[in-house]
């Protein structure tokens, strides 16, 4: 109410702004009231104008802030790339980091979870994972490590909801029955990969022609929903 | 009756002052104003200037002293907006946005 506007002489006016007649409003006070920052900005005169309409009733519930409900859209599938995962460092610390590897296929890579030692464990994980991502635009004849470096980003990204874990960047939301353009989930895309990746499994030299064309199809499927 | 008062050309200083309904729900755009009336699906726009008469309709200024304020508000003299403040307190009072001040 514009006497909640009343203000005391001497208290937010100053000599370059002289009271109003009847030293009831400022200046200021109306014109911020009327959702003008500064009188320097000002209104210019205009014949007043009132116009009264009636609005139906679904209309003025939202003007009177009665929520009307409507249906929100989910928001679409989107992960975090390798390449955001490549600089995990960025992102969260080396044990959080260790925790979300512990749900991907590298804390299974024969080697690594049966060493001996907490701490080399650790290390060797992440190592593993480090060298995953370093080479994820790896040249022709690596395709399994692409297709690893995808695999693993999906995987993390995956892991990035469970509790006591980083929060995810504003806009994931992937899940394993997330839909894929080209038809079927994610979850199967993921099957397909960990099936080659025990085909292949880390650090096997080569593969063959067919399954070159496999691991990019695959990672082509586990690329598309990482948008992010 | 207050629009009676106004309308009959009575000079500004024998007015009672203005005074809101209550109940309104004000929302300001861009210096102009929208008022809603839940109970009667009504929505009324009024510009800059007329937003800036509601604003002063306070129940402590008169007529006069609206156009005052308007006139300063504005760098006017004050005879160049009287006609278009009793103008605008009519059109409140016909629209049911102004009360009797108690008392």
């Amino acid at each position: 109410m514009a006497g909640s506007e009343r203000e005391t002489p001497g208290r937010g006016t100053g000599p370059s702004e002289p009271k109003l007649g009847g030293n009831r409003f400022t200046r200021r006070a109306l014109l911020r009231r009327l959702g003008v920052a500064t009188a320097a900005v000002g209104l210019s005169y205009v014949k007043p104008s009132l116009l009264t309409m009636a609005v139906p009733k679904l209309y003025a519930n939202t003007i009177y802030g009665t929520p009307t409900p409507t249906p929100t859209p989910p928001p679409p599938p989107a992960g975090l790339t390798p390449g955001y995962w490549k600089n995990w460092r960025n992102q969260c610390t080396e044990a959080q980091f260790i925790g979300l590897l512990n749900s991907t296929f590298v804390a299974s890579i024969p080697g690594v979870a049966s060493a001996t030692g907490m701490i080399q464990t650790a290390d060797a994980i992440v190592e593993i994972a480090d060298d995953i991502f370093d080479d994820y635009k790896a040249k022709p004849g690596e395709e399994m490590t692409i297709l690893r470096a995808f695999l693993l980003a999906v995987q993390l990204t995956l892991a990035l909801v469970a509790p006591g874990l980083p929060d995810p960047p504003a806009g994931v939301n992937l899940s394993p029955s997330s839909p894929l353009p080209g038809g079927g989930t994610l979850g199967g895309a993921i099957a397909d990969a960990l099936a080659l990746e025990a085909k292949y499994p880390y650090s096997t030299p080569g593969v063959s022609s067919g399954d070159r064309n496999s691991a990019l199809s695959i990672k082509d499927r586990l690329a598309v929903l990482l948008t992010l | 009756m207050h629009a009676d008062r106004l309308q009959t050309g009575m000079k500004s200083a024998e007015y009672m002052s203005p005074l809101r309904a209550n109940g309104l729900l004000e929302y300001g755009v861009g210096g102009e104003l929208v008022l809603c009336e839940p109970n009667v699906e009504q929505v009324h726009f009024l510009n800059a200037t007329a937003a800036a008469i509601w604003l002063l309709c306070d129940g402590r200024h008169t007529e006069a002293e609206i156009a005052a304020e308007l006139a300063a508000l504005f760098n006017l003299e004050v005879p160049s907006v009287e006609s278009d403040v009793r103008e605008t307190l009519v059109d409140f009072l016909r629209t049911g946005l102004l009360v009797a001040p108690p008392g």
